[in-house]
């Protein structure tokens, strides 16, 4: 236990060094309405008895709005653990089915909600795996006392998890109380599912959508400082607040006073709002029961968070790695193998000499000019049919193929780079094989490869290139936490790298973060002024926080110069909505018909003045401009949907630079295996 | 000017399949006359067609006012079918629809036309207006699916081709609904709308299946996003039109029979509005099928201009 500790605290620190940044709310999975309830399920929840081998943590917060009924709405939060989830995949399908049931004291059911959700894993699977899946819903309860029973249930495989989660629902009326603490999740992790009816109030669950969704299991990390969301009603004035860590036995371990940053007081019954900041101090590593308390006043239920106290090291994956462990039962073991319980260490052992041989035969082949597609095949092969032999040991694997290349990086490190690219490469022959786990320690491996690399000295500008050309292909699969990371990573060597900035600032644009888009292209552009798509997106993102005065400046520049025509159209169209937010009208149409003149293969263009000229009274020009329209020839597209594409052409660039690069270290490589091979003799 | 540029003639169809009736000949008599199509809810099996105009009474701001012509049944449509061709369309999705497409096509009578148009983040392929199940759907089978969504600019312009053309004017959209890549935006195309007397009926592709829809994307959050998708809500029903909500591209044509048949079984209204204040304002129709002989479902009301 201790030494699962030590490892989950050498990673937890790898974590954002702030608070959560805001998420937007965008539910991705649709559920739907289940019909019955099937009697092993029926049985299963009528135990009330927790366990199961699916990773699942749940929240209910009694605080909803009052219905016609005189029941009040518990908002609910099921969290589902992905890489478990997805542990025993088969089929491009991934069903999971939900039930809730809101139980009196007295075991009268008041309410239930059952809902299946269908994944499209070859669409989800790697986000899922980043995380795992967020789902919202609400049953209604009396006031009083009860519980909320949760059951989540694989239906293909039957394994299943049932949480019980104690909760006393408050009368609107009643004297002054405190809710569950409500800690954000870090923005990109989970892939969002909601109930398939309109349930209305799922406040104070959902805070606001800049905040997101909170954790079941919150992670707090030592040094760091953690806003929480503490909801009430009847607190003082000017309320002293408190957090405290209880070990799971109940001995309170520390007692940390926090700082109220905001306060939002809503009339009627619903609940205040504070937000409390609190420095987190060092305590061992570990599980805890987190209650804030407002001093003269009532605390709150209690919650299970994951602490991490000292020692760490920058590996997020395996902090996450470590959360699933902890925070869920391990899944069983898959029925394909039962003889490796059997077995035990020989076969692991086995394992790892195949593994080891496999893998050092790929790299020499590498060394010695293969293609690299071919390399990524065999090593592939070998790495699919050890997980199909001892699925167990997906992570020994990994080891022994990190220990290898370390190895062989040892005494120059120019010989990890194409090492890295390889992994590369392998994560993305197994990612369009749907191997998801497999691609993911592949890309782990890469990443890690890449970071020994740079601190050994080797060049920053190829490092950055690497974790880009990883980081795009992670953006492009939905996986926004990871690939932000990557992406910061690549920034931090390379802070000249023009398309590392622009993926992160569209990552942040498409989640309408567009202050932080600023941010980052402000800089970019200082880095890069001849280069038009980062000051195009740059002007259209400072337009949207109200900074219109520099974007008008930017776009009137954009399109007075020769710059490429998809940049020019749409500094055109933009400068067009400045105008007319501006109720400038006669000026909006005066520059359209210079930009269709200018730019007369741009229908778009067209569209804007038929439409300007019909709102002017002119229906007949507007008319006469339409007829005239010709549809697209093909090509790439409108200068709109281009913008909206992930910006590949300065990543296609790092890429070819960095197969150049792999190529002109192979040799470096191949004495690093002559060395290897020659100590191995003596 | 109050209202719309209408044929009283057209409104008293004569039975289908006559030459002179056959609506690509525009006959600029303007007339101060408004009508609105009125669709009646009627229990399952009851007649349909069997009304007069004096079962029916037409509010305007909530003055009643003078049925000045009436029509039922087959009459000439003009409509536009405006079919999402974007990347979310590929492999046998496209053809699929263009399938069901057939289907409508050859269901109309010689008085009816249409246009196909296909779109995505472009306009990728437009039909002249005819009943030619070849000539309007030959073109589709040379067109790849491709590219993002421009909802907006392409519905406003379907809205503009049926500027001007004679019989009930209908768009009926095929898409998910969400636009990414427009000029416009859907408050752009409502104001549109609400001059032109356009039918809109939306077929909402909502395939669990696929997963994801988009809905935070490089040029719009999540919130605005689904402004667009509640303003496209609204385009709809305050064109009389109605959102037919399909689990699959494969249900395309079983949808668009049904809006066929509605609007076979539609009834339209012509009155001359009593106030005429020709500001631009909006005025809210009501129409109210006298005893109790079911419900009628029409625009919400029409532009003062």
């Amino acid at each position: 236990m201790r030494g699962s500790r030590l490892v989950l605290a050498a990673a937890l620190c790898a974590l954002p060094l702030t608070a959560q940044e805001p998420a937007r709310l965008d539910f991705a999975l649709r559920a739907r309405p289940l019909r019955g309830l099937q009697g092993p399920i029926a049985t299963l929840l009528t135990t009330g008895k927790e366990g199961g081998g699916l990773p699942v943590a749940a929240l209910a917060v009694p605080a909803g709005s009052r219905g016609a009924d005189g029941r009040f709405a518990v908002p609910l939060l099921v969290e589902i653990e992905g890489s478990g989830l997805l542990s025993q995949w088969h089929s491009d399908s991934q069903r999971i089915e939900i039930y809730a049931y809101a139980m009196g004291a007295d075991g009268a059911v008041h309410d239930f909600l059952a809902q299946g959700i269908t994944v499209n894993v070859p669409q989800w699977g790697e986000a899922i795996l980043d995380g795992g899946i967020k789902f919202v819903g609400s049953v209604s309860m009396p006031a009083g006392a009860g519980s909320v029973r949760v059951l989540v249930v694989d239906p293909d495989t039957l394994r299943y998890s049932l949480r019980v989660l104690p909760v006393t629902v408050p009368t609107a009326d009643g004297g002054p109380l405190l809710l569950h603490p409500l800690f954000s999740d870090p923005r990109g992790r989970w892939v969002l599912a909601r109930q398939a009816q309109e349930v209305g109030d799922l406040s104070p669950l959902l805070v606001d959508e800049g905040w997101g969704l909170p954790a079941s299991l919150p992670l707090l990390t030592a040094g760091r400082t953690r806003r929480i969301e503490v909801l009430g009603r009847g607190l003082p004035a000017d309320p002293s607040v408190t957090l405290r860590i209880r070990t799971e036995f109940g001995k309170t371990v520390q007692e940390i006073p926090g700082r109220v940053v905001g306060r939002t007081r809503i009339s009627g019954s619903a609940p205040d709002r504070l937000d409390v900041d609190f420095e987190l101090p060092k305590i061992e590593t570990g599980r805890y029961r987190a209650t804030v308390a407002v001093q003269g006043g009532p605390e709150t239920p209690e919650l299970t968070v994951l602490y991490l106290g000292e020692g760490a090291t920058a590996d997020q994956d395996l902090l996450w790695a470590q959360l699933r462990r902890l925070s869920g039962e391990a899944p069983p073991a898959p029925a394909a193998v039962p003889e490796a319980q059997g077995r035990g260490r020989k076969r692991n052992a086995e394992i790892e000499r195949m593994a080891r041989q496999g893998y050092e035969e790929a790299v020499r082949s590498l060394a010695s000019g293969s293609p690299v597609e071919q390399v990524v095949e065999r090593l592939a092969s070998i790495e699919t049919g050890l997980y199909r032999q001892a699925p167990q040991q997906a992570d020994a694997v990994r080891e022994v193929e990190m220990e290898s290349a370390k190895r062989l990086g040892k005494g120059d490190a120019e010989a990890l780079l194409p090492i890295a690219l390889l992994h590369a490469e392998l994560y993305r022959k197994l990612r369009d094989g749907r191997e998801y786990l497999l691609a993911e320690n592949a890309r782990r491996t890469s990443a890690d490869l890449v970071a020994d690399y740079a601190e050994r000295g080797g060049s920053a500008t190829v490092a950055a290139q690497a974790l880009l050309s990883l980081a795009a292909d992670l953006l492009v699969s939905g996986v926004q936490g990871a690939s932000r990371e990557l992406l910061g990573r690549a920034l931090k060597l390379d802070g000249r790298s023009e398309a590392a900035g622009l993926f992160l600032a569209a990552s942040y644009e498409r989640d309408g973060d567009y202050p932080k888009a600023v941010e980052i292209l402000d800089g970019l552009a200082r880095a890069h002024p001849e280069s038009f798509e980062t000051r195009l997106r740059l002007a259209v993102n400072l337009d949207r926080i109200g900074r219109t005065a520099d974007a008008r400046q930017a776009f009137q520049k954009m399109i007075a110069e020769p710059g490429p025509e998809w940049v020019r159209t749409i500094a055109y169209q933009e400068m067009v909505r400045i105008h007319l937010r501006d109720k400038r009208t006669t000026e909006a149409v005066a520059l359209l018909r210079q930009a269709v003149a200018r730019l007369p293969g741009q229908p778009q263009l067209a569209v804007q003045l038929a439409y300007l000229l019909d709102r002017q009274g002119s229906p007949a020009d507007a008319r006469q401009i339409l007829d005239r329209l010709s549809p697209a020839a093909g090509g790439p597209g409108s200068p709109r949907h281009r913008y909206g594409q992930w910006p590949t052409a300065s990543l296609d660039e790092a890429r070819r630079s960095l197969a150049q690069q792999s190529l002109l270290r192979l040799a470096a490589l191949s004495r690093a295996l002559d060395s290897a091979a020659a100590a191995g003799s003596r | 000017m109050l209202s719309t540029l209408l044929l009283a003639a057209l409104l008293q169809v004569p039975p289908p399949a006559e030459e002179e009736i056959h609506v690509d000949e525009v006959i600029n008599v303007e007339l101060q006359q408004l009508y609105v199509t009125v669709t009646r809810g009627v229990g399952a099996g009851a007649p349909v067609l069997d009304l007069t105009a004096a079962d029916f009474e037409i509010l305007d701001d909530g003055e009643p006012q003078t049925v000045s012509t009436f029509a039922r049944g087959d009459l000439a449509l003009s409509a536009v079918l405006l079919l999402d061709g974007s990347a979310s369309m590929e492999g046998d999705r496209l053809r699929t629809a263009a399938d069901g497409a057939k289907a409508f096509i050859s269901r109309v009578l010689p008085q009816d036309e249409v246009s196909v148009m296909l779109f995505s983040d472009e306009l990728l392929m437009r039909t002249p207006f005819s009943n030619d199940a070849a000539t309007l759907l030959a073109p589709v089978s040379g067109v790849k699916a491709r590219g993002g969504s421009a909802i907006n600019d392409n519905l406003y312009v379907a809205l503009k081709e049926l500027e001007g053309r004679l019989g009930r004017k209908v768009v009926i959209l095929l898409s998910d609904g969400v636009d990414i890549e427009s000029t416009l935006g859907m408050d752009d195309v409502r104001w549109a709308a609400r001059r032109s007397q356009t039918l809109i009926y939306w077929i909402r592709l909502q395939d669990e299946t696929r997963g994801r829809i988009e809905r935070s994307s490089s040029w719009r959050d999540r919130r605005g996003h689904d402004e667009q998708l509640s303003q496209l809500e609204a385009a709809v029903a305050e064109s009389g039109g109605r959102v037919e909500v399909i689990p699959d591209v494969g249900q395309v044509g079983a949808a668009l029979q049904r809006i066929l048949r509605e609007l076979r079984e539609q009834y339209v209204l012509g009155f001359q509005p009593a106030k005429d204040r020709n500001d631009g304002s909006w005025h809210k129709v009501e129409v109210r099928v006298r005893d109790g002989q079911g419900r009628a479902r029409t625009r919400d009301g029409y532009v003062d201009r």
